[in-house]
Order: structure tokens, then sequence, then C-alpha cells
């Protein structure tokens, strides 16, 4: 190879490299905006669920969509980066000079274009697959967003690329051809309509369904790919024809034609037609009246976006007309789904494009500098900006009431509702994109964007007013200091003195707005009782010593219960005979199956199977009463079964115990106090036998063990859901060992709400019921403290079932327990402890 | 009289730069001022400063009795004023007739009159988009604009850039017959020649201080070109006798360059009797050289340091 082409090569190397260096710096913003908003919603999304009661995040729960809508906003907006931005700046009239072919400059942007696509995909997939994963899906459906074995699911993944990949040489291709940047977006509007309609129709011709975003038969899919295949191609060669045209030496113009390039002014004096136009032109402003600033102003903003407002007007206009059906009344539910999705989203997007032209048209080519040079009023020009485009969004909403009004269906304070509703979504959409206009100098960037920050927006309003509690018309003032703010900053605006301490006033505007409607809730946070520091540092000291290892098992539904709540003579007979129906069905000896805990814990909810046991005890017991013997056989194999199960009684304790956990040890000290009645009776010794009576007594009066044993599993229950957010378990997070919060905390289900402030005072309820409890084992048994604060601690609970103190309710209530520690320093103790006395003293 | 600009130890500090160093200049009314310096010296900096778009790190600042630097009267300022900016902004989809009539709307009565004339004068078409004019008419179109108001100040970033000599020399004219009606001008240009025929006082701003200023008849009959002719190019001059001073010296083979303050034909006479020089020469240095020579190298900075004081005199009074 020749010196020469060697070097040449070498020079179109390093151009090459220089050239897609460059390409590669345009379209970061982008990228970095696009996937900073999508994570930044995700983010939200992830915080508020944290905090929810409810069943926690699934990843089924639509998140696909975020992660596709962040290639797809990309994909909208890099061709038409890439080409309009430096038309705009004109360095793409400088990168002609250089010595670099047409072919090339269009070339590198063209795969940068693409490769940059692919890299944003590649980043939302594998943010999908990973998220997906961490929230439990399995492989299969973590793929069903790529490639569904579901028929309706068709080829999601590959329509969705091919479509970003159509988006983005249809954009480039617009680019190319038209100056206006906002254009070519628009137009892309139509351009993606003209594959999908198509399709639809095809698809729907063929199986006679049609598709749409999420759901697709194969067919359509297929259908519906070949377009996207077909448009593709059409952009691209479309778009490489018209770039190296553009990029080639202009033609010139015939004399015939005028003006060579066409410039629609409906609101002016037309401008195509050559010398006869320019010469009247020339004549006639020289007539016009003299006007006050205002309404050079006001002519000045008219004439520059006239045409967009009237376009946007308009496409409102047949919102509205084809959202006439869709009212905030629906026919069961207050909400339409159908009125937000075809009257207010659409609504608020063409209402933040209003916003975004507010001051995009004028920073353009720092043409607002004009003003600012003469020292024209910021005030005044940001009045102007604003008029006429707050003008035509109340008149959408006069229009929305007056269609209402026509609406044989709709009463009343329905319309005033419904309208004041698009209103409010209207004009809080426009003054988001208002904001987006002054913050983000591009003004493609800004239009790109645009429907990401309204959704962020719309996100964070969600969030303020579900998850933190805030007044809805906290949010007003919100969006009154966002409008503000581009007062505030109008006169660097003006000036163009676009640096950090512009970005950081409007940011510290953005900060107060999004925390004003966080200060009531935050507030509520803040006073919600904690703690108190000695009681936490104990539990926590207590449960880090030995951990509890056994998790608790999945409950199973209590199907047979076996005890009735109270005693009734009468229904004893039933209840026996349905323990030994349950004891057949058991199919085994349950009393030697009870002892082991680990049995209990292997069986699912053991407290179904201790009822049957104690309910078995219970039976023996009266069958060794009654006179129901038929034989001395029979009362000798009932009275050795007792005693072998009364021998055994202080081991199912002890094991019980020894889990350290609160919800057993809860149903250990049911079977004390079910122990203590089967030793008050009067037979008692002589059919337990001293040993196994003696056992029982020691057990039922060792207070210090029972006070360890119930230290040990309160703090255990406290700490293990600290541990364990990650398993998702709401319930286990806000529960104490399962039982239910909010019952022991003195909230009425039905207040409920899964906000975080809500679920703060249950968290911080929690720690002040477990404070309470921890202070209870302070106090002696059968004081006169240790009732007061029994009583005070049942006054919190909403279903208080704590058993009563004789000792005689030798059945459990077939009612599921649902708040702990129900027989802590019960009067049943200070009999315990009579009980060991008698026994020490004979 | 008070004065029309009154700059007082204005510093601009940027990152890795220092923009101005301490400038310190008086205007009178009805005078023309030019500020000239290289490209990076600090004009456009100083002037947006004066105009209120930029706050100097230190210094204070007077215009037209107003301090740029509140923003209110900054904003009264630039109504009183008629500035073009190095790069004047405009709306490029109006016409140039429609953006006079747009701008008259912020001016009392005459505007659009006088707007119409200039555009005459300037042979500029009103029915045509300013897209579509070429740099020098779009400049035309900003001069215009800032004329038509009969501003008390004319604040001029190279006006001229851009312009055909012919116009280039109507502009200039106009610029005379503006300050004669009492009105000041402060520009600032490149374009020396055009400097000396119209301006009343200069300054040479350079690395952000103002190494000259004074009233341009002056300088001129002050500052003097000396050329020595040496047997040896390594012989050092010695410096000349109060109240004489050398302001810049450049050195080419066996001659030196002496920009002198004070009498020419002295300093050269002087310098005859040193050893080593075999001849002297004298004349008035023109604008310039005197640029050059303080814009050039660090001999005027080192001699300029060396003095108690920069080189200033009072700016005249027509």
């Amino acid at each position: 190879m020749s010196s020469q082409a060697t070097a040449s090569i070498s020079n179109q190397a390093s151009w090459t490299r220089a050239l897609l260096w460059k390409e590669v710096r345009q379209v970061m913003p982008l990228m970095l905006m696009v996937l900073g908003m999508g994570f930044g919603i995700l983010l939200l999304i992830l915080i508020t669920a944290s905090f929810s009661s409810t069943k926690g995040l699934r990843y089924d729960n639509g998140f696909w969509f975020l992660f596709l809508s962040m290639p797809m906003m990309y994909a909208t907006g890099v061709g038409i980066l890439l080409v309009g931005t430096e038309k705009e700046s004109r360095s793409m009239l400088w990168m002609r000079t250089l010595p670099v072919g047409a072919k090339h400059i269009a070339w590198n942007k063209l795969v940068v274009a693409l490769v940059s696509l692919a890299v944003v995909w590649l980043i939302a997939l594998t943010a999908w697959a990973l998220f997906a994963t961490a929230l439990g899906a399995p492989l299969s459906v973590v793929g069903a967003f790529f490639n569904s074995r579901n028929e309706t699911n068709g080829w999601l993944l590959p329509d969705y690329l091919m479509v970003s990949v159509f988006l983005c040489l249809a954009g480039l291709a617009f680019a190319w051809r038209f100056e206006s940047q906002i254009l070519s977006l628009v137009l892309l509007i139509p351009a993606a309509l003209a594959i999908w309609l198509p399709s639809y129709g095809i698809s729907k011709w063929l199986d006679g369904r049609g598709f749409g975003l999420a759901r697709q038969s194969f067919l359509d899919s297929g259908v519906y790919l070949v377009g996207l295949t077909i448009g593709s191609i059409v952009a691209l060669v479309y778009g490489w024809r018209v770039s190296q045209k553009a990029l080639s030496a202009l033609a010139a113009p015939s004399q015939a034609s005028g003006a060579a390039v066409w410039s629609p002014a409906i609101f002016g004096q037309a401008t195509a037609g050559g010398a006869l136009s320019e010469a009247r032109l020339a004549e006639a402003w020289s007539l016009w009246p003299s006007v006050t600033p205002l309404s050079g102003m006001l002519w000045q903003m008219i004439r520059q976006n006239g045409i967009w407002w009237s376009l946007i007007g308009l496409l409102s206009l047949i919102v509205l007309g084809i959202g006439s059906g869709c009212d905030i009344k629906g026919s069961t539910d207050p909400i339409d789904e159908d009125w937000i999705l075809k009257v207010l989203f659409p609504l608020g997007f063409l209402s933040g494009l209003l916003g975004v032209l507010a001051f995009q048209s004028d920073g353009i080519q720092q043409r607002v500098r004009f003003y600012a040079d003469r020292g024209v009023s910021p005030t005044l020009l940001w009045l102007t900006r604003h008029w006429i485009p707050v003008t035509i969004v109340l008149v959408l909403a006069i229009a929305r009431y007056l269609s209402l009004r026509l609406a044989p269906w709709m009463n009343s304070p329905w319309i005033f509702i419904d309208t004041a509703a698009v209103l409010g979504v209207c004009l809080a959409a426009y003054i988001v994109g208002q904001w987006v206009s002054q913050f983000i100098k591009s003004p493609i960037l800004s239009a790109i964007v645009l429907p990401a920050v309204l959704l962020t927006n719309l996100a964070y309003c969600i969030f303020t007013v579900v998850a933190m509690e805030a007044p809805w018309w906290l949010l007003i003032a919100s969006f009154a200091i966002t409008a503000f703010s581009t007062w505030w900053m109008m006169k660097p605006w003006m000036e163009r003195r676009i640096d950090w301490k512009f970005y950081l006033q409007h940011s510290l505007f953005s900060l107060a707005a999004m925390l004003i409607p966080l200060i009531p809730g935050l507030w509520k946070i803040w006073n919600l009782p904690t703690m108190p520091s000695d009681v936490r540092a104990n539990l926590q000291q207590l449960a880090m010593k030995a951990p509890s290892s056994q998790r608790m098992q999945k409950y199973l539904s209590s199907n047979y219960l076996t005890s009735i709540d109270k005693i009734d003579q009468d229904a004893i007979p039933l209840v026996l005979s349905r323990n030994e129906e349950i004891r057949e069905y058991q199919q085994g000896q349950v009393l030697g199956q009870v002892v082991d805990p680990e049995y209990l814990l292997a069986n699912g909810d053991p407290t179904d199977l201790l009822k049957i046991y104690l309910a078995q005890l219970a039976s023996l017991q009266n069958s060794l009463m009654s006179s129901q013997v038929d034989s001395k056989m029979d009362m000798e194999v009932s009275l050795r079964k007792y005693r072998d199960a009364m021998a055994d009684l202080p081991k199912v304790v002890t094991g019980l115990r020894a889990t350290r956990r609160l919800r057993l040890c809860d149903i250990a000290e049911q079977i004390e106090l079910s122990a203590l009645g089967h030793c008050k009776h009067s037979k008692a010794r002589e059919w337990m036998g001293d040993e196994a009576y003696e056992s029982v007594a020691r057990l039922l009066g060792d207070d210090q063990a029972r006070d360890e044993s119930r230290r040990v599993a309160l703090a255990t229950a406290w700490w293990e859901p600290k541990q364990n957010l990650h398993t998702n378990r709401p319930d286990l997070y806000f529960g104490l060992d399962g039982y239910p919060t909010q019952y022991f905390v003195g909230m009425d289900r039905r207040n409920q709400s899964p906000s975080i402030p809500s679920s703060m005072g249950v968290l911080r309820g929690r720690d002040l019921y477990v404070a309470d409890l921890w202070r209870l084992l302070e106090l002696p048994t059968g004081s006169q403290q240790a009732a007061a604060h029994r009583e005070l601690i049942d006054s919190r609970n909403a279903y208080a079932s704590h058993t009563p103190a004789d000792g005689r309710f030798i059945v459990l209530s077939h009612y599921p327990s649902l708040s702990p520690a129900g027989t802590w320093r019960g009067e049943w103790e200070v009999l315990a402890k009579k009980l060991l006395t008698e026994v020490n003293g004979q | 009289m008070n004065d029309a600009i009154k700059i007082n130890g204005i510093e601009m500090h940027y990152r890795g730069c220092d923009a101005l160093r301490g400038i310190d200049l008086s205007v009178a009314p009805g005078t023309v001022m030019a500020i000239l310096g290289e490209n990076g010296a600090g004009k456009t900096t100083l002037i947006k400063i004066m105009t209120g778009f930029q706050r100097p790190s230190k210094g204070t600042c007077s215009i037209l009795g107003l301090d740029p630097t509140v923003s209110d009267q900054a904003l009264e300022l630039r109504k009183r004023i008629g500035y073009v900016s190095d790069s004047p902004a405009l709306y490029d989809w109006m016409t140039i007739g429609e953006i006079g009539w747009f701008a008259s709307s912020f001016y009392p009565d005459g505007f659009k009159e006088r707007y119409q004339d200039f555009i005459a004068r300037y042979d500029l078409p009103a029915g045509r988009k300013i897209k579509q004019l070429s740099k020098g008419q779009r400049s035309k179109v900003a001069l215009s604009l800032a004329l038509a108001h009969d501003p008390e100040l004319l604040i001029l970033d190279e006006p001229t850039s851009g312009l055909d000599p012919i116009v280039r020399r109507e502009f200039l004219e106009s610029m005379i017959s503006v300050a004669a009606t009492g009105r000041t001008v402060f520009l600032s240009s490149h374009q020396i020649s055009e400097i000396e025929r119209v301006a009343d006082t200069i300054a040479i701003l350079h690395k952000g201080k103002v190494q000259l200023v004074g009233p341009l008849a002056d300088l001129k009959e002050s500052i003097a070109l000396v050329t020595v002719s040496l047997s040896d190019p390594l012989i050092a001059l010695g410096d000349l006798p109060e109240p004489s001073r050398i302001l810049a010296e450049i050195t080419e083979g066996r001659q030196k360059q002496l920009i002198v303050q004070g009498d020419g034909d002295e300093a050269a006479a002087y310098w005859r009797q040193a050893t080593g020089v075999l001849g002297t020469q004298s004349r008035s240095a023109s604008l310039e050289e005197l640029f050059v020579a303080c814009t050039r190298g660090d001999s005027i900075y080192k001699r300029v340091s060396e003095a108690s004081n920069p080189t200033k005199m009072e700016a005249g009074r027509s």
C-alpha cells in the first residue's frame, strides 16, 4: 500500500474517531436525561411501595412499561437531536467547511444514533431483568417481556425494538429535511400512525382481532413487524438522500418561484412571492399605528407561535370531541379509566407542549436578548409569554364545561368537578411545561423530556397525596412556586446568564415546590412517639444474643376448630365427639406428636394441633370425671393416658419456650393456663400421680423462667422483622411474630391507609406496644401497678382477648388470637404461685 | 459637569482567568471614547459590566448616573442608551420594517421616523426578513435600532464589523455628529484607522488593564517613535531623563524601536551620545504603533509597573 494511501487511511481513521466523539458527546445529555428520569420514577415507586402495608411490589405490576419507555423516548429524540441541534447552532455550516465528505458526516450520525439506541436498550433490558428477578420473577416470566410463549403477548420485544429503530431513522430523516426541530418531532406522530394503522387494519382483516400496546397475537406481531421493517427501510433511504442533498451545495432558486424556502405566515403578510411582496411590506409597516410595549410583545408572540398554538388548540378540541363520552362520573366507579386516558392525559400533554413553547421560541438563537438589550421589564415579558397560552387553557376548560352541559347523563355537581379537574390538570401541565422550557436550553430536549417530566410530576403528586397524606390543595402551592420560579429567573434567562447559579436557583425553587406538600406528612412522622432508648437497647441486646433460627410457616386455615369460647356443659359432648373425629383424621397419636415442637412447626400452624392437644387432655379428664367409663379396664387406660399426657406437659411448654417465638410462647402459656385448670380439680393429684402433679406445679410456679422466656420471645419478635425487609412480607414487617399490629395499636382497620405516616404510625405503635409489654414484665406479679398497666395495654387492643383469670377456662377461643401476650400478668399467675406453695408445703 | 461614564477599580475574575484587573476610566459627556485591545483583552467584558449584563468581582461603575449593577437601574439604563453587542440578537423571522415597528413600541415618539431614515440611509430593504440578510446588513439593522431612539449614550461593541467601507465611513461621520449634539459614544474596535478619525479619547486595554488612556490628539503629540541603530545588538540603552519615559521597546537585529512619551527629538539626541549608537531617528508614533507597543511583549508592562502610576491623562473636554 502506498504511503499516500496509508496516510489517507490514518487521516480517515483519525477524523472518523473525532466525528464519532463529537456525535457521542451530543447525544449524551439526552441519554442521561432519559435514563435518569426513568430510574428516578422507578425509585419513587420503590420508596412508596416499601412503606405500603399492602401486598408489596410484584414484578407484573406493569413495570415493563417504565423500562420500555426509556429506549422509546430516546429513539424519538436522538435523530432530531443529532441533526437539528447542529442546524440550530449553525455548526453544520462549519462542519461542511472541513475536508470531510457529506457521506461520512451522515454515516457517522446514523451509526451513533443506532448504536446509542442499542446501548439504551441494553441498559433498560438489563435493569428490567435484574429488577424482575429481584422481585422473585422466574426466568420465564422475565423473558415474558422478551418473547412470550403466551399467544396473547406475541413478539413484544422485537416489535418495540423495531418501533424504536423506525422512530430513530424517521427522526433523522425529518431532521435533515426540515429546519424546525419541533416540526420534525411532531411529524413522527403521523409517521408512526402511517405504519401502525395499516398494520392494525391488515391484522384485523386477517384474524378479526386487531392488537394493542401490550397484547397481540403472533400474527399481529408479525404483520406489525413487517410494516415497521418496510417503514424503517423507507426512512433510511429517504433520510440518506435528504442528508446528502442538505450537505451539498444548494441549487439556485428559479426567478419565478421567489423565496427559496416556504415559510407559512397566517398572521402576517405572506412572504412567498419575491420582490412584489417585499415592496408591499416595505410600504405597509410604516403605516402601522404605534402600539404600547404590551401590544407589541403580544403581536410578537402571536406571530411567532400562532401556528403552533392553533395546532395544539385544534388537537385539544379533537381530544375533547373524542372524550366527550368519557367523564368523571362513570357507570359504577367514580373515576372512569377512559376519562383519564382519553381526556386528562392527552389534554395534559398538549397543555405541557403549550408551556414548552412559552420560552423556547424566544430562546432559539438567543432572540430574547433583543428585549434584554432594550431594558424591557422581565415581568412584562413573563406575562406576555403566558397570557395567550393560559387563555387557550381556560378556553379548553370552558369548552369542556359546555360539552358536559350537553350530555344528558351528567349531573350539575359532577360537571363542575369534571371541569375543575380538567382545568387543574391542564394548568398544572402547562406550568410544568413552561418550567421545562426555561430550564432546558435546547428546544428539542425540552420537547422530548416533557412527557417524562409530566409523568414524574404526576407520580410525585400521587406520592405526596397517597403516600404522604398531603392535602390536595397543597399541590396548588407547589405548582404556584414552580410558576413563580420562572418569573423570578426571568432576568438572568433574558440576559442569557445561564450558568451554574441559574440552575442552582431553579433547583432550589423546585426543591421548595417538592418539599411543601411533604410538610404535613413529615410533621406527623416527626410527632410520632418513639420507644424509650433504654428499652430499645435492652431489646436489641437480648435479641442479638441468640437469634431465633426457626421461621414461621405459612398459616393454614383453621377449619377444624375443636373448642368453644365459653363453658357450656351441653356443648361438651359435641366438642368431645368432634375431637374424636379430628383425632382419627390426624391418623395418629396426637399427644405423642405434640410433645415434639419440631413436629408442630413442620405441620403448619401449630395452634390447631395444640387445640386438639388441649382438647384431648380435657377429653381425658372428662372421661375420668364422668361416670361414662364402661369398665375398670377403660378407667385404667384413660388414667394411664392422662398421666402420661400430663407428665409430658412440662416438656411441651419448655419446648415451645425454647423456640423463642412469641406466638409459640403464648401458646405455651395457654397450655399452662389449661394445666392450671387441671391442677385445680380436686382429684388432680390422684389422677395425675404425685410426680406429674408436682412437676406441673413447679412449671406453673416458676414465674422467673416464664418471664425470661417472655422477654426473649418479645425481643426476638420485635427485632427479627427489621432484619427481614427483603422478604417482601409487609405483614411480617409490621406485625409481631405474625400478630397483626393494627389490632393491638388501637387502629381502626377502616382508617388504615398505605401512606408512609400511617405505616410509620403502625411501626411506632408496635414499638410502643412492645415497650409497654417490657415495662409490664418489670412489674411484680399480682401487684396493682401490674394490673393497671395490663388494663392500659388492653385498652389499646381492638380485640383484647386475654383469658379470664380463674383458670377454669380450659379450651381456647375459636377465634385466632389477634394480640400477643394476652396471658401476661394475669391473675392466673398468682394462682399458679399459690399452687406451688401448696405443693412445696406438703 | 458629571462624567457620562465613571468606572473605578473594576475587576472581573473568572475561574482560571482574570478578565479585568482594575479598570479606571472616566468619559465626559459629548465625547467619543474608543477602547482598543487585542482579542481577549477584556473589552466585551467591560461593556457587559457597563450595560448591567455582568456583575464585576470588584469595583464600581456609574453610567449616566445609574449603577448598572443594581437590577432596576440596569433596566432603566438600557432604556436610555443605545447598545449594540458584538452579536446582536434579532427576531430573524421579522422583516426589517416589522422589527423597527416592533421596537418603536418601547421608545417614545419619533423612533419610527428616525428608524426609517436610517434604513433608507443604509439602503436596507424594509420588506426583507432578517434571516435573509447578510452579516453586514444585520449589523446595519442593529445600528439603526440603536440609533433610532436618539439615546444619550451609545455603547457599541465592534459596530463596524461586517460593514462595507462606504457605510463604515458614513457611520463614523454619524458618530461625530452624534457627539456634536452632546451625546456620548463609547465604542470598542480593532479598526485603528477609524478610531483615529472619530475618537476624542482612546483607551488601550491589554490583559485586563488599561495601558494607556487619554485624548487622542495629546497622545499623538506626546508619543514618539525613536529608532536607534546600534553597532552591537546586545547594547542596552539607558533610561531617559524625566519627564520623558520609555513606554515600549522592540529590538530587531541591531535596531531598537522605542515608543517614548515625551519629546522624541530630545530622546533621539540623548541616545545619539550613548556608546555604540550609530544613529537615531524620531517621528510621531501612529496609533497603530502605539497599540502594538502597548499590547506586544512584556516590555511595556514591565516599564509601566515600575512607574508609580500607569500613564493617565485627563480626558479632554470638547
